[in-house]
């Protein structure tokens, strides 16, 4: 880790060679907190993906992957499937695996993130994360911009320019996007490891925090 | 300022060829999502600042394993936000020893390959004259000795 710590503080000199010392201390000390060893391994629940198929249309002569629609509490439509066509299958399978949206988690007491129960006073919800279905407090929850997690993770007739996520969720996507920087290749495939990164999403703006 | 940015574009900041491999090919995320409707080229994913992955790769010190594994993905030299930036990222590519060869089939398109040969490496009076005529596009390659280059 010490490496990479390196590498970044010689990517940020050389983009900006007038910062100061103190400037990098900071960089150093804050980039520290999203490194593998500070995993918080047992908050993340690997999420499971909505089944997806994918069969070859003689009538387009196109692989068509067919994907569920995300399950909403709120929203008493059906539940109906959106198709998206390729040429490839390869294409076709890799989207299925990018874009399926995640499994709800249903019936939990306490929450994901801290383990404390959902019914006490001060700890509100359950609310459930976008990004991987896991059931979480207020407190352990983040705000996420939409770009964040894939079209098909939302509802299409909302119009909300956010999306709750778990805090498991933003470290991980962090912790990716900072191995992805500093070119750490075992780094970021743990992380990818993991299930809940998204590949084509974009990431949050943690250029004040790490670059 | 807002900078969104998708993975590929964190990989090739990084400067680790073996992520951009792994994303680009074993995950296939796209690098290219749109053809320019003029030239018919490939436009590369974008930040939210416009930079695009080539803009990227030239970024602080040239990743030339990056690069040309980017120009061999079929991404243009001249897809850029800043187009003077083209020759330079040219520069680089014929500097580090690659050379653009005729596609069979189609002479329109270049491909790059890796060469071996010290004597196909255009020179920088090639590169000060194609800075000079932008916007331009590689026409012809005669031999693999002289890089012809047309305004």
């Amino acid at each position: 880790m010490g490496f990479g710590r390196i590498q970044v503080a010689d990517q940020l000199s050389c983009r900006n060679p007038r910062s100061g010392h103190s400037s990098d201390g900071i960089t150093n000390r804050r980039a520290s907190c999203f490194d593998l060893v500070s995993m918080p391994t047992a908050q993340i629940r690997k999420r499971e993906l909505h089944a997806f198929s994918v069969h070859y249309s003689m009538a387009t002569s196109k692989w068509v992957a067919t994907l569920a629609r995300p399950t909403f509490e709120s929203s008493d439509e059906k539940r109906r499937c959106t198709t998206f066509s390729f040429t490839t299958e390869r294409e076709a399978r890799k989207f299925g695996k990018a874009y399926s949206p995640p499994k709800m988690m249903t019936g939990a007491t306490t929450c994901v993130c801290c383990a404390l129960p959902f019914d006490s006073e001060q700890n509100k919800g359950p609310f459930h994360c976008r990004n991987c279905g896991s059931q979480v407090c207020d407190s352990c929850s983040t705000r996420w911009s939409i770009r964040m997690v894939p079209k098909t993770y939302l509802q299409h007739s909302s119009s909300a320019s956010t999306v709750r996520a778990c805090k498991s969720c933003a470290w991980l996507s962090n912790a990716f996007c900072l191995a992805l920087l500093r070119g750490n290749y075992d780094d970021a495939l743990r992380c990818h490891e993991t299930g809940n990164v998204n590949l084509r999403c974009t990431f949050a703006d943690i250029s004040r925090e790490a670059m | 300022m807002v900078n969104n940015r998708f993975p590929i574009h964190c990989a090739v900041m990084g400067g680790n060829v073996e992520l951009v491999k792994w994303l680009a090919d074993k995950e296939d995320c796209p690098l290219a999502v749109r053809r320019d409707p003029k030239s018919g080229m490939l436009c590369s994913v974008q930040t939210s600042s416009r930079r695009t992955l080539v803009d990227l790769a030239m970024t602080g010190k040239p990743k030339i394993e990056i690069l040309s594994f980017l120009i061999q993905k079929n991404l243009s030299v001249l897809d850029t936000k800043d187009p003077k930036l083209a020759p330079k990222t040219l520069e680089t590519l014929l500097g580090a020893g690659f050379r653009f060869e005729k596609r069979e089939g189609d002479p329109e398109s270049f491909q790059l390959v890796e060469s071996s040969d010290q004597m196909s490496v255009a020179t920088l009076d090639d590169m000060v004259r194609l800075s000079r005529c932008l916007p331009c596009v590689f026409h012809e390659i005669d031999s693999p000795h002289t890089t012809i280059l047309k305004s």
